[in-house]
């Protein structure tokens, strides 16, 4: 049982984490050899015939062409994901994870769970991963149950670490707001479930390859599997993998990021495809096209009046300025009349009259609040036109009525 | 006084206790007290084995022994905060729209 890392070993978890972040990030072209001798090796391991390979631009691109080809030319054609993934991918989890359980002590495993596992998931799959299939899913019907039933669902999700598939079903189907389901409805096209993500497979198999890298266990046979999945991740996009072909997507060809490491482009996309394809976000929040293109000074309020969503409404702020914003309206109270509650001078709780922004409104009462995890965000909400005070307008947001309560956190 | 503790848009004041009828659910690891209507990174409380979650006309009640945390998947929006052993009540905060002349909760 290995107690303790060897420098080289514990050297290695922030310098793998970082050549794995490089990896998920990549906008090179895809190495279209390795890509196809690694499908050909995993066809193989299923008993499959080698496939031709179909390059797309962009996983958008990739959809329509594979719905277009099912509807008009083979209609039967099957979708080899879940072979793939239950054969191979939970198969070799299983292995290799109960090969750390028997090996590594926990604190370690866990150490380097947090640090690279963790870490990279956060930043490609949660960043990068779940935005584009959130932005596919805006475009394309949302139809996975046509392609994959409960039970197999639960089964991939026993058998694949509780916190990467909740991030990834949570964040998937949340991300679709009514307005977008009204509108896929429309379309005649299906969503093609994605289980090979290839470039932000990283997230999981640099956790596995780390302890091959770094000779934390003894020689395992599975490891080779996780070194075709690793040579996948290195090589190209998305792929969606059916009976006879493989459709192989480019990488982004531009990605942007904040200090942070999160996905943030003030003026263009942060995220795009040679086709053209991708999206739009500030500071890790996905926005319309709008507000991350359109210079500050030309922002219209108008925007800010309609958006509904309170995380693309403080980015709106953010980026017109907090002081400008204020400005425009008429302070009513301040948490600086107060000193009952350190969380109100640490929120610097204002109410402001916003009425300015609105042609037939007298009184627009709007509660002001610093956000405590990100201390540069502020949040601008409209309470109810009877909030004359802080404490009222505060009590009216929370539905508190005549109730005393003492704040112990706020995040 | 009774507490309380904000996490995002989701309020979660301290009762008394749970009201009589509320429904127990049978959850594992986590409950997510707040959805995200938008974004998908919704906001939840750690489920653990002296946590019980009941329900009672939409409104959640957790009743936790020890202990237990909110959060949300991706963080980086609200960190992680500690609920301490009690009994709290669920609540969304909402907001006023001034085009529409609605209230409504505030959704993220």
């Amino acid at each position: 049982m290995i107690t303790k890392l060897t420098k080289k070993q514990e050297d290695g978890i922030i310098e793998w984490r970082e050549h794995c972040l490089k990896i998920g990030r990549d906008t090179s072209p895809i190495n279209k050899e390795l890509t196809e001798t690694s499908w050909n090796k995993f066809y193989k391991m299923l008993g499959k015939k080698e496939p031709t390979f179909w390059y797309c631009q962009s996983p958008l691109q990739a959809q329509v062409v594979i719905n277009l080809l099912q509807q008009r030319f083979f209609k039967d054609i099957f979708n080899l994901r879940n072979n793939i993934r239950n054969n191979i991918s939970n198969n070799i989890n299983d292995n290799i994870r109960n090969n750390i359980w028997n090996n590594i002590s926990n604190n370690i495993s866990n150490n380097i769970n947090d640090n690279i596992r963790n870490n990279i998931n956060d930043n490609i799959r949660n960043n990068i991963g779940n935005n584009i299939s959130n932005n596919i899913r805006d475009n394309i019907n949302d139809n996975i149950s046509n392609n994959i039933s409960n039970d197999i669902r639960s089964k991939i999700r026993s058998k694949i670490r509780s916190n990467i598939w909740d991030n990834i079903r949570n964040n998937i189907s949340d991300n679709i707001s009514d307005n977008i389901r009204n509108n896929i409805k429309e379309t005649k096209f299906n969503y093609i479930e994605t289980y090979s993500w290839c470039q932000h497979d990283i997230n999981w198999v640099a956790y596995y390859k780390y302890y091959e890298k770094y000779g934390l266990l003894p020689y395992d046979r599975n490891f080779e599997i996780f070194n075709i999945w690793y040579d996948l991740a290195c090589s190209c996009g998305w792929c969606y993998t059916f009976e006879n072909i493989v459709f192989v997507c480019e990488k982004p060809c531009e990605l942007h990021i904040n200090d942070e490491g999160m996905l943030h482009k003030d003026g263009g996309m942060v995220l795009k495809y040679s086709d053209g394809y991708g999206i739009y976000m500030l500071n890790g929040v996905k926005v319309p096209e709008y507000l991350a293109v359109t210079p500050e000074a030309n922002l219209e309020l108008d925007f800010f009046k309609k958006e509904k969503n309170v995380d693309v409404k403080a980015e709106f702020i953010r980026k017109y300025g907090i002081s400008r914003m204020k400005d425009m309206g008429k302070k009513v109270d301040s948490y600086k009349n107060y000193s009952h509650d350190e969380w109100w001078v640490k929120s610097e709780y204002e109410l402001i009259d916003m009425s300015t922004l609105f042609t037939s409104v007298k009184y627009a009462p709007h509660l002001l609040m610093r956000n405590q995890t990100i201390k540069e965000l502020y949040h601008l909400e409209g309470v109810g036109p009877e909030c004359k005070t802080l404490d009222q307008a505060i009590k009216w947001r929370e539905n508190t009525k005549n109730e005393s309560y003492k704040t112990i956190s706020i995040k | 006084m009774r507490r309380k503790i904000n996490h995002g848009e989701v309020v979660l004041k301290e009762v008394n206790g749970i009201p009589k009828g509320a429904k127990k659910l049978l959850l594992k690891n986590f409950v997510v007290v707040g959805e995200s209507e938008t974004k998908g990174n919704n906001h939840r409380v750690a489920v653990m084995d002296d946590t019980e979650v009941y329900e009672e006309n939409g409104t959640l009640y957790i009743k936790n022994e020890t202990a237990s945390k909110v959060f949300c998947p991706n963080p980086s929006r609200h960190s992680e905060e500690t609920l301490p052993a009690s009994t709290w009540k669920v609540n969304i905060a909402q907001e006023f729209d001034y085009v529409m002349m609605e209230k409504r909760n505030v959704a993220d």
